[in-house]
């Protein structure tokens, strides 16, 4: 690990929420829609 | 290449490719189950209205659910178990949690470690596996929606057929839920076991999943280092 790591940047904090809306969005979607008997 | 685009080029290209994909496969889907429909004599069905059925969920939902069982396998056993060789792989005598000093936490956090990774208690506990349950959660919400969505697509065939309906708990008991699982488990599994054997003899200049050409076929994880 590098002594001095580059900060954080409002990229990697985009690409996190992104993938985490994604993931958990589908996630949502594919349970709700079975629920309700579609 | 702008500086957004190139630090991130990673996530995004595979962002990319994983809905280009769902797409393809939702049109591929629609084809097939039209074609089904024809040779029963049923009216095709809407695009809009296939995506948003339990036909597409369930396929989408068995491979989701299988490849978060992997990585949630994988980061799990990987605390644990050794392959001696494998960049996969922790070194021999690594196994287990690591102490606080490795794991830059408490007493031994560094100014820009993570605030839970500063404190005791809870927030360090679940700062500390929160892959594993991110991974777990994942896993389990996407089996569960294969269930769901299995267990209306099957009792759809089951009236069609003239067949009794059956209960969800009668479902996930049934030869069609095992048979979506156990088809991916299997491949996931296989995949990880080839990676982590691989890459002991077998390199690729230039990526992270891989040793440096000229390591050792010996030396496990460079990590550290």
């Amino acid at each position: 690990m590098p002594e001095n790591p580059p900060a954080e940047t409002a990229g990697m904090r985009s690409m996190f929420w992104v993938w985490t809306a994604v993931i958990f969005g589908g996630l949502i979607t594919m349970i709700v829609i079975p629920l309700t008997g579609a | 290449m702008r500086p957004f685009l190139r630090d991130n080029a990673l996530s995004l290209t595979f962002l990319v490719l994983f809905l280009a994909t769902l797409a393809g496969q939702s049109f591929a889907g629609l084809a097939d189950a039209n074609e089904q429909n024809a040779m029963h004599g049923e009216p095709p069905v809407a695009y809009l209205d296939y995506v948003a059925s339990s036909d597409f969920i369930v396929d989408v939902a068995e491979n989701w659910q299988s490849e978060f069982l992997q990585f949630f396998l994988f980061i799990l056993a990987t605390i644990w178990l050794i392959q001696r060789g494998s960049p996969e792989s922790k070194k021999p005598g690594d196994s287990g949690v690591g102490t606080d000093e490795e794991q830059l936490v408490g007493a031994y956090a560094r100014p820009d470690s993570p605030a839970w990774a500063k404190v005791r208690g809870f927030r360090l506990w679940l700062l500390s596996n929160s892959l594993l349950i991110v991974m777990g959660t994942i896993f389990v919400g996407s089996w569960w929606a294969q269930s769901l969505a299995g267990h209306i697509k099957a009792n759809e065939q089951n009236v069609l057929h003239g067949m009794p309906v059956e209960p969800w708990i009668e479902y996930v008991a049934s030869p069609d839920f095992w048979n979506r699982t156990l088809q991916n488990w299997q491949s996931e599994l296989l995949a990880v076991g080839a990676m982590v054997t691989f890459s002991i003899y077998l390199r690729q200049r230039g990526s992270s999943e891989s040793k440096p050409v000229g390591a050792p076929h010996s030396e496990s994880s460079i990590e550290g280092e």
